[in-house]
């Protein structure tokens, strides 16, 4: 038996130290991956024979936490649509903003406004995605959540930037991009159900061509597209609607085209 | 992709669904409440942050959630206390009853129940090699010294040892 096969249990019950977790970890294959969450199931079930119902207080503080992180849902999707007024006391209760420069046309009361979502979106998203995952518990949906940890990874890039437009719908889009991580995310903010046929299709415009970048699906709430394919100096992102797979070529007229 | 909103009401589902049993492995290691509270609260601020990497192919939400759990119980305990405080709290702990299940829920009760069942068909050095591995927290070397028994044999103890206590559970 090979070192980490027969490390497998201790790995599942967490009785390696450091060290031995991390030569584990660096040398586990796809068979003993799999082995490993078999023995965790068991093992999760050593953990649940002993459950113990928690205080009242500590649902409350957890709530709390979560609560405070739910401030900070999306807030770019509104800045545009704001009179000045509105706007500008928005800024006040808000810290300046330090996002890099360049990062946007906008003007300081917006970049203001984007800050305070920026700071934390990931934990918003990723809040969501935990229900979701945690409730549907199917296949899919987990696989599909790759979005905040680069949504976090972009939001933390030191040439971040962003621009904002508008659906038809009046629907506002976000566009979020980094050339040094080479990432581009759109983020809506409520984005119109398509019937089963058909999928929303990102493209990346380079000189003038486009190049499919991912499918992706409306839904209430945010919703967020990590764009497939590395971002070049340049680049514009467009938007269309597919039937169901998505094209290779877009087949309808582009919803939305920003540039970055 | 797509992230769906009313996410608090779905995460009061998630978290009633699973607090007693993360509080009660995250307790049953740490023993003491208020650290445990603590660790509890962050367990379920991690799975928000953690619930991109979760993949439902390699197993339940349960067992990710838990697995969560005692991960951070158990890097609580190796990074708090000294080996003398652990084996003096494991000392106090095993003189306690093994399993004192306080839970409303009876699906919870009966799963302590079936699995309580499964380790008592363990032979005796297999389930104390578990037991003080997943309960006690302790790392396999730390088993081996415990119980002056050669390294080896307690990798050897904690695998067959699961592998018949999933048998004996049922676990597929």
């Amino acid at each position: 038996m090979t070192q980490d096969r027969e490390d497998i249990a201790g790995r599942a019950l967490d009785a390696l130290d450091h060290e031995e977790r991390r030569r584990f970890d660096e040398q586990a294959d796809e068979a003993t991956l799999a082995e490993l969450a078999d023995m965790q199931e068991t093992a999760a079930a050593l953990g649940a024979a002993v459950a113990v119902a928690p205080p009242a207080e500590l649902r409350a503080r957890i709530f709390e936490q979560v609560a405070a992180t739910e401030q900070v849902r999306p807030e770019v999707a509104v800045v545009g649509g704001r009179d000045d007024e509105a706007a500008a006391q928005d800024a006040t209760e808000r810290e300046p903003a330090h996002v890099g420069a360049g990062a946007s046309t906008a003007g300081p009361r917006e970049l203001a406004a984007q800050r305070r979502w920026f700071q934390r979106p990931a934990s918003v998203l990723a809040a969501a995605a935990a229900a979701v995952v945690l409730l549907v518990g199917g296949v899919g949906i987990g696989q599909a959540m790759r979005g905040p940890d680069e949504v976090s990874a972009l939001v933390h890039a030191s040439d971040v930037s962003t621009q904002t437009a508008s659906l038809a719908d009046g629907t506002r889009a976000t566009l979020m991009w980094s050339h040094e991580q080479g990432d581009v995310a759109l983020v809506f903010e409520g984005l119109s159900a398509l019937d089963q046929e058909q999928v929303y299709e990102a493209w990346l415009m380079r000189d003038g061509e486009p190049i499919a970048a991912g499918v992706f699906e409306g839904g209430d709430g945010s919703v967020v597209h990590v764009l497939d394919g590395e971002l070049q100096e340049g680049d514009g992102v467009a938007i269309t609607i597919e039937p169901a797979g998505g094209s290779e070529q877009p087949t309808s007229q582009a919803l939305l085209v920003m540039t970055t | 992709m797509r992230v769906a909103a009313g996410d608090r009401e779905a995460f009061a589902t998630v978290y009633d669904a699973l607090s007693a049993r993360v509080f009660g492995l995250v307790l049953r290691v740490l023993v003491d409440r208020s650290q445990a509270e603590e660790v509890t609260q962050e367990v379920f601020v991690d799975m928000w942050r953690k619930a991109p990497t979760y993949d439902s192919a390699r197993g339940s939400a349960i067992g990710w959630a838990l697995a969560l759990a005692h991960s951070k119980a158990v890097d609580r305990v190796r990074s708090s206390q000294s080996q003398r405080d652990r084996d003096e709290r494991i000392g106090i702990r095993d003189s306690v009853a093994p399993f004192d299940v306080v839970s409303e829920a009876a699906d919870v009760r009966l799963e302590g129940k079936r699995v309580r069942e499964a380790l008592e068909t363990l032979t005796e050095a297999h389930r104390e090699a578990i037991v003080l591995a997943y309960y006690g927290g302790l790392t396999q070397t730390e088993i081996a010294e415990r119980l002056q028994t050669p390294l080896g044999t307690v990798k050897t103890r904690l695998r067959d040892g699961m592998i018949r206590l999933r048998a004996a559970m049922g676990v597929s």
